[in-house]
């Protein structure tokens, strides 16, 4: 065997022993929750509220409240944060001095840690504005989180698009609206689509922005200015605070999971249905 | 009887980028009803001179357009109220054809219900009337919800004109429209932009000198003088095939530099 042989062989095995690693601890870490969610899982899981203090009961308020602070940041985040990708991606908006500083801005945003947030969220949107600790001012605080990533990867996919296509639509006459409503953005949704699914995760794994924000109690919300607790809150207070709180915490871990996995699973269902995705194969 | 305006006519035009010029001082008159070509080795500045008759250009940051441009014996701002109006009018054609990523239905119908509205059997008639133009209907009729960028090469240019066509442009510019197609494709583009020269102007750029030949009724000849394009000699194709009087036209049409 030469010397270059043995070179390559070694090198696709550390390739190959680094992918099985990262494959391992994902299989370790899901099976384990798989395993120890669905031991005693029922579905009355899913539709009683929480009882003494969560060890008994199941998440129908929490998986409500977490819906709810869902739907607050992408009713917020998907409008800014497209506009705001255009902006940045359009060579014609000119930007000039002004897009730089809005992109160094995004980047440091989406640097700070999510307590940082949850303090700010607290003091402007829970206080200054007089939203009080709810639904609201949490899931307001996870757009500003989930903004900057989106934005980004907005940007990025506009921006992988061809100059061609900007080109000829002005050719045609067509507005800047038309253009980035029946074109560009069409074209960009796989994009998008895994941008949004990347936001989404983090605001499902949020913690530490939403205790000062949205709040923890296991209260069914009837109003977006009520406080609820989310999925991810739940099982922090139950492995923490609860004794005897453990089994379910794995099984909202697992719902936590499955849900992660339907939501990436529907976003991309939606981006198969585009005509731009089936071309862009 | 009055001699009707040129569908063209240029005085002094120059386009530069970030202060320095591409081409400058062009003064052209292109007639209607014509293929007008545009010839000259790459980098004169024909695209950018082409781009400034549609104002293609005024979205590329740094770029400006000076000197005069009357269209029909309109001042280009009197002859289109608004930049959309200008665009449908003053149609371009690119070098590589720029399908849509969407079906090809959705491709003629966004520009058509842009400038016409959303009238659904107004749309399908424009739609159809105008892939019958370039020949296209009958490859596509049974497939018009298929993407686009599936056409071959050659269809995907003739679907951007007949995207174009729909909107009843009155003149046409055509940016070596045939140069990233193989010879069959090119030649039927070549026929119908024949045909389309007894509706409208046209101006074609192109570096092929053969097709010039084949197609131009009158030929704009640029050149380069101090890192900037120039006009070097215009007129109809004959005398300058034929007989130029410059010195540079001569070597230029002999194949003998460029
Ligand atoms: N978008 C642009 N930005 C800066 N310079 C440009 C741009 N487009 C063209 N130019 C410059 O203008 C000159 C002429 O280019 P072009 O009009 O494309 O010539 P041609 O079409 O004859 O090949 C070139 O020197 C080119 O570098
Ligand atoms: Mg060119």
């Amino acid at each position: 065997m030469t010397g270059v042989e043995t070179q390559n062989r070694l090198a696709a095995l550390a390739i190959w022993s680094a992918g099985l690693l990262i494959l391992g601890a994902f299989t370790l870490i899901v099976g384990d929750i798989f395993w120890r969610g669905f031991s005693g899982f029922e579905l009355g899981f899913l539709t009683e509220d929480p009882a003494d203090a969560g060890r008994a009961g199941g998440i129908r308020s929490v998986l409500a409240a977490t819906a709810l602070i869902l739907l607050v940041c992408l009713a917020v985040t998907l409008p800014i944060g497209l506009l705001t990708g255009i902006f940045l991606a359009d060579y014609t908006a000119g930007g000039g001095r002004f897009a730089p500083l809005v992109r160094r801005s995004l980047d440091t945003l989406a640097g700070v840690p999510s307590i940082v947030f949850g303090l700010f969220g607290n003091a402007v949107f829970a206080h200054l504005l007089g939203l009080r600790i709810s639904i609201l001012t949490g899931g307001l605080t996870l757009a500003i989180m989930v903004l900057p990533f989106f934005i980004r990867s907005a940007e990025e996919s506009l921006r992988s698009l061809p100059v061609s296509f900007s080109q000829a639509a002005e050719a045609l006459g067509l507005s800047r609206l038309t253009f980035y409503g029946k074109i560009a953005l069409p074209a960009a949704l796989p994009g998008l689509m895994a941008g949004l699914v990347l936001g989404l995760g983090r605001a499902l794994a949020e913690t530490a922005a939403l205790i000062f924000t949205s709040g923890y109690v296991t209260r069914l919300p009837e109003s977006l200015l009520d406080s609820g607790r989310t999925l991810s809150i739940h099982i922090l207070d139950l492995a923490l605070n609860v004794p005897g709180g453990a089994e379910n915490a794995y099984r909202t871990a697992l719902v936590l999971i499955v849900l992660l996995f339907a939501i990436n699973g529907a976003l991309m269902a939606l981006t198969r249905l585009s005509p731009s995705y089936r071309e862009y194969r | 009887m009055r001699h009707a305006p040129p569908a063209i006519l240029t005085h002094n035009v120059s386009v530069a980028f970030d202060g320095k010029p591409a081409v400058s001082g062009i003064s052209a008159s292109f007639p209607d009803c014509a293929i007008n070509a545009i010839v000259g080795p790459s980098g004169c500045g024909k695209s950018s001179f082409l781009s400034a008759l549609n104002r293609l250009n005024e979205s590329v940051p740094g770029c400006k357009v000076d000197g005069n441009i009357e269209l029909f014996g309109a001042a280009l701002g009197r002859f289109a109220p608004n930049r959309e109006e200008l665009r449908r009018t003053v149609a371009m054609i690119f070098q590589r054809p720029v399908p849509f990523p969407l079906s090809i239905r959705r491709n003629m119908e966004i520009p058509i219900t842009e400038h016409y509205g959303r009238n659904r059997q107004e749309t399908a008639g424009r739609c159809e009337a105008a892939l019958k133009s370039v020949g296209l209907w009958g490859e596509v009729e049974n497939r018009l919800d298929m993407p686009a960028t599936q056409l071959s090469g050659g269809q995907q240019q003739r679907l951007c004109l007949a995207r174009a066509l729909a909107l009843e442009p009155r003149i046409l510019l055509l940016d070596e429209p045939t140069s990233a197609l193989d010879p069959m494709a090119a030649g039927l583009i070549e026929e119908l932009l024949r045909e389309l020269k007894s509706q409208m102007s046209l101006v074609l750029v192109t570096h092929n000198l053969a097709q010039a030949r084949r197609l131009a009724d009158t030929v704009t000849f640029f050149w380069m003088k101090d890192g900037h394009g120039y006009v070097a000699e215009s007129g109809p194709a004959d005398t300058l095939f034929n007989t130029p009087r410059e010195d540079v036209s001569r070597a230029y049409f002999a194949g003998h530099i460029g």
